[in-house]
């Protein structure tokens, strides 16, 4: 009887999962935990707030509240992100910052696995492995997944200098 | 009950630089005339492009490009002192705001300002959202400064 409960608790150990949201930019998969991700919506003109930092998009106003807007590749020095059809604003809430951020399309909830979870690829920018915490598959993809922390951290950093 | 300044309204000029729209309030704004280099009589003299481009230095080149680019320059006279103006692309309208449309700076901006941050606010009109330039801070910004010989 011991030893059947044992089992059990060591296969619910094994099977220790994560959620997360697939979202791509520029035809990268990046993956952010889901407890990250307070909404998404729809893409929606953004006003230009000068005097921010180059990933600082502007503002946008969703049901009565003004929300900031970041893009990901000037951090990653990658060239100005262009809208699509598909564009939506992740309304994330990071550690220090609660912020829109825009990706391309968001893909789906992934739900991973822990010991699938795999190291941060070494082939990844420095820029990159910064965010980043680990990687896993999608649809045959790679999935960068992105640190909430150092996400936050490297937002509030002017980046340019 | 209603309180005092619940219908409150604020006026604000509305003016564009580049392709972008901004507001100011109009207690900064004495008046507003087209650009004339002749009337440039003002101590102190400015123009804001640089807040959209940082890395844009005003010499006389420069400045001259710009203006030829701009849809119909324009003279903010601030109330300021000493006598202040402001060179800007064109002023579009004046608008009159309730109180409860004027948004104060989200934290996530206030963590993410260089020291040429200039915004103070916004004001919703129209489903738009302009951000509120506070001319007084432009005054700050010794590099927006341009002398008369180089218009």
């Amino acid at each position: 009887m011991n030893n059947d409960m044992q089992e059990i608790q060591g296969a619910q150990e094994e099977t220790v999962t994560l959620d997360f949201i697939v979202f791509s930019i520029d035809n990268i998969f990046y993956a952010l935990s889901t407890t990250y991700v307070e909404q998404i919506h729809a893409y929606q003109s953004i006003t230009y707030v000068p005097g921010c930092y180059d990933h600082m998009l502007g503002v946008i106003h969703l049901r009565g509240e003004i929300l900031s807007v970041v893009s990901l590749n000037p951090l990653f020095n990658n060239d100005p992100q262009k809208v699509k059809n598909t564009s939506r604003i992740l309304l994330l809430k990071l550690p220090e910052i609660r912020t829109g951020l825009l990706v391309d399309s968001v893909e789906n909830i992934l739900t991973v696995q822990k010991d699938h979870v795999e190291p941060v690829p070494p082939s990844l920018s420095n820029a990159m492995q910064k965010v980043a915490s680990g990687s896993c598959m999608y649809k045959n993809n790679q999935v960068i997944i992105l640190n909430p922390e150092t996400l936050a951290h490297q937002l509030l950093i002017d980046t340019k200098g | 009950m209603e309180t005092e300044g619940q219908h409150a309204q604020r006026t604000f000029l509305l003016f564009m630089l580049q392709s972008y729209q901004f507001v100011a309030k109009t207690e900064q704004v004495k008046r507003v005339s087209l650009f004339n280099k002749d009337v440039l009589d003002a101590e102190w003299t400015y123009m804001l492009d640089p807040l959209i481009t940082p890395s844009l230095v005003l010499k006389k080149p420069q400045i001259l490009t710009i203006l030829q680019h701009y849809t119909q320059p324009m003279i903010i006279h601030m109330t300021a002192s000493p006598p202040t103006q402001i060179i800007v692309d064109a002023v579009k309208d004046i608008i009159t705001i309730p109180s409860s449309s004027i948004l104060p700076l989200i934290p996530s901006i206030l963590k993410t300002r260089k020291n040429t941050f200039a915004i103070s606010g916004f004001v919703l009109h129209h489903e738009k959202i302009y951000p509120i330039i506070d001319l007084q801070t432009i005054t700050a910004l010794p590099f927006f400064h341009i002398q008369k010989e180089s218009l």
